[in-house]
């Protein structure tokens, strides 16, 4: 590509400065549109899976081979203490939350002798220390409302059907590891919101201690729940958790085998961006085409002296071209600072989704979970590239028709117009 | 390309162009046979219609012949390609047109270093342009665009450009049709200057009377055909026919 070519293309775009200007805006639109709306559903998405894989699946989660088919109390993983110890030296992993899960009956302590005030609950034994890290399930309590020994958090729903209130008691009933009838007494320490809908509908969270007590399950666990550092490594976390030996008959499961619901909706993320993508392509491409036909019906005369001079078509094709791309880069260099820069600053503002349609719900249920409609976008550099190279294609391929269509005229033929 | 021995540049033997508009024929020349030699500073004249700008398109290898053969420094143009007419544009003719032409995003320096630059010149591109401007009086606006000049500078830079690489011959299409008579004046004392100094060939079409008052030679059409053809000796005209 010749230097005064480049030069030529350039200074061409300055010879109808609205056009130019209208098309650059269009091309920046698109490309703004393209950087900051996939930040955002980046943050809505990444925010969901941590949801998700946050407190209840975790980025691999190991239990009885049978577990999953039966959901069976006696279903349950031995020498917890072991595998624990065993997975905590794996270097791939970064946490261990073993899990105690049961359904019971549930009623209000103060009125338990009303059985018709009795509501299904169900009982998430845990390790409280752990859940308060980030993304467990108690992440959200103050350091004075952790339950201790005898006393249970309870989700918002359960609670307000029940009637309870925190520092009120709770009355259980339940089966044990082996089948016999169980029940006991705790006090409500607090009532807790959870983006995880079954806790908030139906939880009550106690110590694994605690939990283990009442279902005669000593150093016994349904569920182990692993995180190692990044969910997308999670074939690698289950590699390596394969090799400890506690876990012989149990089964290990990543995310994507254990919500695959999340993985449809994972799907659903990268056609949307294809769709978006798609929208910027063609919006660029007819913007282009118009703004290339246009200046090269009005140069007929300029690029029919040119040929008479001498000027091979590719040289024509090639000013056509390059002006067209200058074109499209302006715009998706604009549209990128633009849409970085809004994507970084609500990064860290963060937006109000569902405010923005006017709704006052801050969440929106999938499956059994609650995803947050506080969004915080995630720039990432490949939704740049993508529409730097889209758009950059694009210009080329739309100013292809107008370049051909310039580089066959007759010399003589086109200075006459 | 090279001329003939005998120093002929263009040789026409019974050329005829015939344009076709939907169902009507336009016999644009009709016959026409001359030879052009080497150094010459030729007018062709006549009416409009008479066939001039299509005479100066077919020698140009711009348009093709109907009838007839036209050779152009010893090429019948009827059997090259169309790139090789191209290249023979590029390489050995120099065109002026009548409104001016020059591309309007470039320097004058830039549009007639562009010319060199399609020519495949590297070497010493930029001071050959700006020599090109300074025969024609024109290195003070060498880094002028077209619209910031006058209409006669910027036929003196479409003349720059059109010998900046010292093609044999020049084909003008009404070069002083725009410009009032100073204007016209210089430009044509500089291109009859280089006819002189340097030897290049110039072929005009116009019906401008003082571009007829320097021709040295002027071909006279009338309806597509040469109606005469006159060589002008020291003060004496001579009518060839």
């Amino acid at each position: 590509m010749k230097w005064s070519t480049i030069r030529m293309g350039w200074r061409n775009l300055g010879r109808n400065r609205k056009r130019t200007l209208l098309a650059v805006g269009a091309i920046g639109l698109g490309q703004f549109t393209l950087v900051f709306v996939n930040s955002l559903m980046a943050g809505f998405f990444l925010d969901a899976l941590d949801t998700v894989t946050g407190p209840m699946v975790g980025h691999v989660q190991i239990h009885h081979a049978d577990w999953r088919e039966e959901r069976a109390v006696d279903l349950y993983l031995e020498n917890l203490s072991e595998t624990r110890e065993a997975l905590q030296t794996l270097p791939e992993v970064e946490k261990v939350s073993p899990r105690i899960y049961t359904a019971v009956l549930a009623a209000s302590g103060e009125k338990s002798d009303t059985p018709a005030l009795a509501d299904p609950g169900f009982i998430v034994g845990l390790d409280m220390a752990l859940e308060r890290d980030r993304g467990g399930l108690l992440e959200t309590l103050s350091d004075e409302q952790v339950p201790g020994d005898g006393e249970v958090a309870m989700g918002r729903v359960l609670a307000n059907r029940l009637g309870v209130e925190a520092g009120e008691l709770l009355a259980v009933i339940g089966q044990d590891a082996d089948g016999f009838p169980v029940s006991d007494l705790f006090t409500v320490k607090a009532v807790i919101d959870s983006n995880v809908e079954l806790v908030r509908s139906m939880g009550i969270l106690m110590s694994l201690e605690n939990a283990g007590e009442l279902l005669v399950m000593p150093d016994l666990a349904h569920e182990i729940i692993v995180h190692g550092a990044d969910f997308r490594d999670a074939d690698a976390l289950r590699a390596a958790i394969a090799d400890v030996v506690a876990l012989d008959a149990a089964e290990a499961l990543t995310w994507r085998e254990a919500a695959p619901e999340i993985v449809r909706f994972i799907e659903m993320k990268d056609w949307f961006d294809f769709i978006f993508l798609a929208i910027v392509f063609v919006a660029a491409a007819a913007g282009i085409a118009n703004t290339a036909m246009m200046s090269t019906f009005e140069r007929r005369h300029e690029f029919g002296m040119l040929l008479a001079v001498g000027a091979r078509p590719r040289r024509i094709i090639g000013m056509v071209l390059v002006e067209s791309v200058l074109l499209g880069l302006i715009g998706v260099l604009i549209g990128s600072i633009a849409g970085t820069a809004v994507a970084l600053i609500t990064s860290q503002t963060g937006i109000n989704y569902a405010a923005l349609g006017g709704s006052e719900v801050d969440a929106v249920a999938y499956g059994n979970y609650s995803i947050p409609l506080f969004v915080y976008p995630r720039f990432e550099l490949r939704h740049v590239v993508y529409g730097l190279v889209a758009v950059t294609f694009t210009s080329a391929l739309a100013a292809l028709w107008p370049a051909a269509l310039a580089a066959r005229l007759e010399p003589m033929e086109a200075m006459r117009t | 390309m090279e001329a003939t021995t005998n120093g002929i540049l263009v040789k026409a033997q019974a050329v005829t162009k015939v344009y076709h508009t939907d169902e009507v024929a336009t016999h644009a020349l009709r016959g026409v046979s001359t030879e052009i030699t080497a150094g010459e500073f030729l007018a062709v004249v006549g009416p409009s219609g008479s066939g001039k700008t299509t005479l100066l398109n077919l020698i140009g290898a711009l348009d093709a012949v109907t009838e007839g053969r036209l050779e152009v420094m010893g090429k019948d143009v009827a059997t090259m390609s169309k790139r090789q007419r191209a290249d023979m544009r590029l390489h050995s003719l120099g065109f002026v047109f009548q409104a001016y032409n020059l591309f309007p995003v470039l320097t004058a320096q830039e549009n007639v270093e562009f010319v060199l630059e399609l020519q495949g010149i590297s070497e010493r591109r930029s001071e050959r342009a700006r020599e090109a401007l300074d025969q024609l009086g024109l290195l003070e606006f060498a880094d002028r665009r077209p619209t910031q000049m006058s209409g006669g500078q910027q036929q003196r830079v479409a003349v720059a450009r059109a010998i900046a690489s010292r093609p044999r011959l020049v084909l003008a299409d009404e070069p002083s049709a725009n410009l009032d008579g100073e204007n016209a004046r210089i430009l044509l004392d500089m291109m009859h200057d280089l006819n002189v100094r340097e030897g290049i060939t110039f072929i005009f079409s116009t019906h401008d009377p003082r571009v007829i008052a320097y021709a040295r030679r002027v071909i006279t059409l009338v309806d597509g055909r040469i109606d005469t053809d006159v060589v002008k000796k020291q003060d004496t005209d001579v009518n060839k026919e």
